[in-house]
Parts: structure tokens; sequence; C-alpha cells
């Protein structure tokens, strides 16, 4: 007999129809599969007809055909084991097909019977609500991330048996309490999920640019001695970014969900990803590749920060790779057959040292010679650092610093925490926001030349002044847009229409290195 | 063959011969008193000088058939290269008072006049941004009073000192550790093309050596040898600098040190020469204690008034007497940069306000950022 039952697997960051067919006849016994399938779902006949036994269910010797169809599409994952199985019961009759018509299946088989949570839920069961699917049937494992999503009946099982006596008894019709969506936590103050600013003792310049960097969403370069704080300044920055929209949310949740980073998560992710890869990460693990691509890390980043720690140490033609997917925010991994297009929508936070022994310019410790730093810092090639808007260094920090904070309120009121921090920057969002209506960008990082001319004008006394640096500075025109671009955001920050000198000159002092 | 290329070919001969180092050069000398004696002498002969062994004095008679040592002279004759030895017109004559003077000189563009003073800079090559502005401001005011700069063409305050020398009309040698041929560091190219047109670069390496660590002692003995007077900008503990300080001394050479902060590892080495008896040199003008410096100089015919050369290093404060935010920046900044955030701690100031008048500062020529958010002040005050 013959029957078919739904199942969806995963393209890229979305999810396709996937029917699996199932014949059971008269001939030698025998278990076939077919439709262009990864060893993981080849392997499922012998769990599936395991699993079958075990959950007291009895198959007759019989000629097995399992197809997968669309069978032009390579198929990956073990959600197939569930509908597999299903197939094969509603194929001898035990299950009642028609139940199960307008049903997506999807779920892992384990020897006894029990379902197993599988990768990428989420973008499946949107996937059902787009083709108008009514029901879903996802392991209990997967219940908090199938619920992310609305106006679709989730069912959850634990076992194979408990699942066909469900389907044999009709559907029911949300059976799961949606206690722990979204709305309940929302009043959270989400400041909370992170550390706080005010813990990174001095380095006053560095954080001042770097809210200036999440501000206008600039790329930033920590350079500083071991130890002086970087890396705690780099981790704190998602806090300080904005609170994520649901569709943003709904964006980084999938991409978790794919690369399956989000079993023990409960809904939503509502904390902007951080991820801070070593410098030994190959480039296909950075980009996102493999036989059969997954998302890199810098997809794992999107909406978030990428922190690349030691910069330099990273293999260069790693490196060099971020240059398309910074300019385009999102990255094609292409191969023969077909290519995938991952959201690459990232702020870039990089960190250095000065040079080998990473005390330069103290040279009561640095043993550099000039051209030593200056290869150092030409580790890193030139249009790398023009992707860099600011450039920042931190300074280690003074025993006075650490225990003048600590024993000194007065001292604390000048250091800037989170919660400041943000709101001044949300502020700034919002007069970008603004500006950019109607136009395809966002940020005032993302302005190209053009816009540049328009928003970034220059009065006449700055004009001269800019004239003045520029012949000094011997500045290019691209390191000219970038000043103007900072400075612009600067000038957003402080609430100011027009730029004025003080911005522009402190734009400056964030120029990189090589310049 | 003329006189004096034959007489040139003999020395060459001299010192390319394998196994026959400087040391068993000068014995041979001291007993055979010309080349071209040697070069006429008999394997016997040889084997009756010191340190000359059998196989040495082997080596030498091969070293006559030799076509490899004649064809290479040949080549050098015809090169722009210059070559000298001890008995030549241009070989200099402060050089012949070294125990173990080079037997052959190779240089590019014009030697020292020994008629003028000859000063050295001379310091570490990771120097700090004080060394490193100390050194060229004492090669400008020397340049304009007439000194002639010679120092290694190393990093650091070799170059700096030269720079400061060649870029403000003045003469500047340089002594390499390798044949004349090869720019090293390859890093000074600039200073070492300059050297070649407007001063002379000057190695006892034939063409085409590579310069190992050895050299560079040696290097530095013929520094000392010319040199009149030798600065020393800053040293570390242990430093080549105080080889070339030691041959010095050796030779009566007058030694003048640039102070340094205590504490700070660049100045170690100097404070310690200052407290072994050097000189103190304050100013560029301090010099003219040398007396061989303060003769030569007036002697020829291009003193000028030293005392008007100074105008860097008189303290030099901004005109307004009021504390403008301006004034509290720049009197917070010295010679050693100074990072942004101490600036903002230092004066109080918020940032964007210190930031903005460091650039004004900047592009007033009055400051300058040494390193990354590092500032300091471009005159010595």
């Amino acid at each position: 007999m013959y029957s078919c039952i739904n199942c969806a697997s995963v393209y890229g960051l979305d999810a396709f129809l996937v029917h699996v067919e199932t014949d059971v006849s008269l001939g030698l016994p025998d278990f076939n599969m077919s439709g262009l399938l990864s060893s993981e779902v080849k392997e499922a006949k012998e769990r599936i007809k395991v699993a079958i036994k075990n959950s007291g269910f009895k198959l007759e010797p019989q000629k097995i055909v399992v197809n997968i169809s669309p069978a032009d599409i390579r198929k990956d994952g073990t959600g197939f084991d569930l509908p597999i199985a299903l197939g094969i019961l509603a194929a001898v009759k035990i299950l009642n097909l028609d139940a199960i018509k307008d049903t997506l299946c999807i779920g892992e088989l384990s020897l006894d019977g029990s379902i197993k949570g599988v990768k990428g839920i989420l973008p499946c069961v949107l996937m059902a609500k787009d083709k108008k699917i009514k029901n879903v049937i996802i392991p209990k494992e997967n219940e908090a991330e199938g619920l992310i999503v609305e106006g679709i009946n989730i069912i959850t099982a634990n076992n194979l048996r408990e699942c066909v006596k469900l389907i044999n008894e009709g559907l029911p019709s949300n059976p799961i309490n949606r206690t722990y969506s979204l709305d309940e936590e929302e009043e959270d103050d989400n400041t909370r999920l992170y550390n706080c600013f005010s813990e990174v003792k001095g380095q006053i310049s560095a954080k001042r640019a770097t809210m200036i960097a999440v501000a206008g969403m600039h790329n930033i370069m920590y350079i500083g001695p071991p130890g002086s704080g970087k890396t705690m300044l780099a981790s704190r920055i998602p806090g300080i970014m904005p609170d994520m929209t649901r569709d943003e949310m709904l964006q980084v949740t999938k991409i978790a969900s794919i690369s399956g980073n989000l079993i023990k998560c409960k809904g939503l992710v509502k904390k902007r990803p951080f991820r801070n890869p070593y410098h030994n990460i190959t480039t296909s693990a950075l980009m996102g590749g493999g036989v059969y691509a997954k998302p890199g890390e810098i997809t794992l980043a999107s909406k978030g920060v990428l922190f690349l720690d030691e910069i330099t140490e990273f293999d260069s033609k790693v490196i060099e790779g971020l240059r398309g997917p910074l300019e385009d925010r999102r990255v094609r991994v292409s191969r023969l057959n077909y290519s995938y297009d991952y959201p690459a929508d990232f702020m870039l936070v990089a960190a250095m040292n000065p040079c080998k022994c990473g005390y330069y310019p103290d040279k009561n410790r640095c043993h550099c010679k000039e051209n030593e730093i200056k290869r150092y810092i030409g580790k890193i090639s030139n249009p790398i650092w023009d992707r860099f808007d600011i450039c920042i260094k931190t300074n280690e920090i003074k025993f006075r610093d650490i225990y003048e904070d600590n024993n000194n309120e007065e001292n604390n009121k000048g250091e800037l925490s989170t919660k400041e921090m943000k709101e001044k920057i949300l502020a700034a969002r919002k007069i970008q926001l603004e500006r950019f209506k109607g136009t395809s960008i966002n940020f005032n990082s993302q302005m190209d030349s053009k816009m540049v001319n328009k928003y970034c004008e220059l009065k006449e006394k700055e004009q001269k002044l800019m004239e003045k640096f520029y012949e000094k500075k011997r500045l290019t025109a691209r390191g000219y847009t970038r000043i103007l671009k900072t400075a612009r955001t600067i000038a957003d920050l402080e609430g100011c229409k027009d730029i004025q000198w003080s911005h522009i000159s402190e734009s400056f002092s964030y120029r990189s290195v090589n310049e | 063959m003329t006189k004096d290329v034959e007489e040139g070919f003999y020395w060459y001969w001299l010192n390319n011969i394998p196994r026959v180092g400087n040391i068993k050069i000068h014995n041979l000398l001291d007993r055979f008193k010309s080349p071209k004696n040697i070069y006429s002498a008999s394997f016997k002969d040889y084997t009756q000088v010191a340190k000359i062994s059998i196989n040495d004095a082997k080596q030498i008679d091969l070293a006559k058939k030799s076509e490899y040592i004649y064809n290479d002279y040949k080549k050098l004759i015809k090169s722009d290269m210059n070559f000298t030895y001890p008995v030549s017109n241009d070989y200099p004559k402060a050089l012949l008072n070294l125990n173990d003077y080079p037997v052959n000189l190779f240089y590019y563009g014009k030697l020292a006049d020994e008629n003028k003073p000859i000063v050295s800079i001379i310091g570490t090559r990771e120097c700090t941004n004080y060394g490193r502005k100390i050194a060229y401001e004492f090669g400008k005011a020397f340049a304009k009073m007439g000194i002639q700069v010679i120092s290694g063409m190393a990093l650091g305050v070799d170059y700096y000192g030269q720079k400061g020398a060649i870029d403000n009309g003045g003469y500047s040698l340089g002594v390499l550790g390798c044949g004349v041929d090869l720019c090293y560091p390859r890093y000074n190219y600039d200073l070492y093309e300059k050297l070649k047109i407007k001063g002379g670069v000057l190695s006892e390496y034939k063409p085409h050596t590579p310069a190992i660590p050895a050299s560079f002692p040696m290097r530095n003995r013929i520094i000392s040898g010319l040199s009149d007077a030798i600065v020393v900008v800053e040293a570390r503990r242990k430093s080549g600098t105080k080889i070339t300080v030691e041959h010095a001394l050796e030779n009566g050479k007058d030694i003048f040190v640039v102070p340094g902060r205590i504490g700070d590892e660049l100045s170690y080495g100097c404070l310690e020469m200052l407290s072994d008896g050097a000189n103190l040199i304050l100013e560029p003008a301090d010099i003219c204690k040398c007396e061989r410096v303060k003769e030569k100089l007036f002697n020829s015919s291009q003193s000028k008034t030293i005392s008007s050369q100074n105008t860097q290093f008189r303290h030099n404060s901004l005109n307004s007497p009021i504390a403008s935010p301006r004034n509290m920046v720049y009197s917070e900044l010295d010679l050693y940069p100074c990072s942004l955030d101490d600036l903002v701690k230092k004066t109080g100031l918020p940032l964007s306000n210190v930031v903005e008048n460091l650039l004004e500062l900047e592009l007033e020529g009055l400051v300058e950022e040494t390193a990354k958010n590092y500032y300091a002040k471009i005159q010595i005050s």
C-alpha cells in the first residue's frame, strides 16, 4: 500500500516541503530508500525498523520502498526518521493516513522508539505556516522553538507509540499552553543580560569610541597592550546595541536553529549574538561552507558582533575573505549545483597589539624596531584597514585607575555605564533612521560617497580647516569620507544638526594607524 | 696599469688572501712595510712572521696566482665605487692612528673633510620619540654649524642624526658593516640614496659583502677613529654604542652624552657613561667644549656664529599667559609621548575638547602624534 507524509528539509536559511512516499508491497523482504539522501538519512532504515518493533508494532516481512521527493535536491539531517516510520505504519494500515493529510512531521527516532530533537525546527515550522499546513508534529525537545511561530497547531510527542496514538485518535488542536511566549518577558530590562561597561576601568577614550562605533554601526579596532581590556570592551558591545526587533530576533533564532545552537533555548533568542572565533579558524568556518554548506561565524554573528581578537594572528586569507561580506552585508556560498545566501549583517570588532611584544610605545619594555612595528601593522592589508572607521588605542590600566575607581564614588560619575551609553546610542540611532527613511540603509557607516556629500555638508569654517588638514596629513579620498561619516555619527550623538569642527577633530583621532 | 692602480692592486690583494685577516695583515705589514714587498717575498719569509702558519703562507703563495682577485680588482676599478688604501691621498689620515687600521676602504660620494670638525651621533636602534627628536635636532644644528656628522646608518638614533644633517644642507658619512653597494638596513634606503649624493657611504668590506653581526663592532672602530667627538643620544645598559665609546676612549676622543630620565631603559647606558665621567651635552653648541672641534670650527672658513643656531633649545611656550584649554593641553605635553587618556585625566577637560586642541596644535606644527593616540611636543623646550 502507498502512503505520503509531509516533512521538511532546510536549504540555506529556509526550509522547503518534502514528501516522504512509502510503498509496502509483497515481494522479497527488503528496505529501499531513494531521493538523493545523505548517509545519515540512509542509516535511518536500521533505526526505524528497530524503533517500530520496540514500540510494539509488528511488521510482516514485506518489500518496503521509500522515496523522499523532490528527488533532485540533496537532503540531510535526521528529521526524516519520524515521517518514514509513520509512512510505513500508514502503508500497513496501522496508522490512519487521512488523519495526517494536513500535517508536517519532523523528528529523529531512537532505537527504543522515543523521538529526539533535531536542528532547524524553526524554519521548517515557518515554512509549514507559509504553505498553510494546519498541524506540525515535532519532538518534545523542540517544543519551545516550534511555539515561536504563532497561528499553527504545534503538537509534540515523546515517542512513536504516543505519536501514533495521537494521530489515530484525531489530532488535538493547540494542546500546549503557550506560556513562555515572548510577550511576558518583554518587560524585562535587556541590559541585565550583559555585563556593564562601568566595570571597565579607565579607558575613557576607548569607551567613547565604542559608543560612537555602535551608534553608527562603524567597525572598530582596538589597539593596545596585552591585558588592557580590549576583550572586556568588545564583549560588552552587544549590551549597548538597541534591543532587537521581533524580525531581527526571528532571524537570529533561525540561524541559531539551523546551526544547532538552540537545543536548550527557550523560545526566541533575545540576546544579540557575540561571536569570537579563535585565530586558527578556517575560511569556510568563518564564511560558511562545507560540501553541504552550513552558515559560518559571520552569519552566526548577524545582527550582533563578530569579535576577532588578535586579528594579526588570523590567516590573512581568512581576513581578506571578510571584504565582500562587510560591503554586501551578506555572504554567498556557491557550490557547483546550488548557492546559498546567508545574511552577514554584523558589526566587526577587532583587537590587536601595537607591536610584536605588545608594549609599544612604552620603550622601557618594547624592544621592537620601527620597521618591525610597521611590518606588524602591515599584517593587516590596507583594504581591511579601510573597513575600520574607528581605530582606538587602549592603555594599560594603572593601579591608580583601579584603586581610585573602587574607592571614590565621585570618580565613578565620569565612567560611562551600559545604560547611559545605550540611551545615547538609541537617540543617535533614531536620528539616523529618520535621515535614511526611504533609502536602503539604516546607519551612517553604510553611506556611499553621494550620501556623504548630501548629509555631511561642512560649513565654511570647517571646510577651510578640513582642507588644511587634508593637505597636511595627505588624506586619501576614502580616508576623507570615512572621517566625515564618523564625524556625522559624533554629531548625531551630541544631537547637533551640523557637523562642527570638534566632531571632525575627534573623528580624526580615530583614524587608523596605517594612515 | 698606472702606478696608482698597481699600488692599489697590491693593497687589494693583501686584503683578499683567504685565511689572512686584519691581525695577520698588520703583522705582515710590520715586517715587510708595503704590500708590494709582501707580494714579492718568498714562502720562507712568510713563515717567519708572527701568527703566520705554514698553511697561511701556502695561501699567500696561492693568492699570488689567483685570477679571481685580479679580475675582481679590475671590475672594481671600472665601477663607480671609489677605492682607497692607506698610502692613497684620499685615505682618512685619522684612521692611521688605529692599531688595526683598515687596509682597504670602499666608498660612494665623498669622504669627510678632515680639516672640518667631524662628530658622530650614535645610539640605540630602537630609540624613543625623545631620542629620535634629539638626534635629529643635533644633526640639524651640527649641519648649520658646519660640523660633519658621521654614524653607522643603522635604525634609530643613527638614522635620525644623519637625516637631520643631510636634510638641512650638511654633510654626513655613513659607515657600513657590509659592502657599500648594499643598503643595510634596507629600511633606510631613503637615507642611503641621499648619502650617496650629498654625503658619503664608507665601508672596509668589499662589494657584495653581506652584513654579519661580527662586522658591526669593526665598523664602530672606524666611526670612533674618524670622529673628533662622539655624541651618544640613547643607549641601553648593554649596548653596541658602548663598543664605539670604548674604542673612542682608547683613541683619546671626547665623549658627549645626552642625559635622559632616571628609570628609562634607554637612558640607563647614557647615565652610566655620565657617571663614569663622560661630558654632558645639553645643547648642540656644547660640542665646542671639545678642543679639537672648536679649533677646527674656527679654522675653517665656514665658521658661523654658533649662538644663533640654538633657537630650538630655548624655552618656547605659547604666547598667551591665560590658562586656555589649548595652553592646558600643550603644557601637559613633553618630548615623551603621552596617551590621550592620560591627557584627559591630567587636564580635566572633556575628551572631545582635548582632541580638538591637539589637532589644532598639530596643524600649527607644535604637536605630533607619534604613535596611535600618543602625542608629543615637536619643539624641544
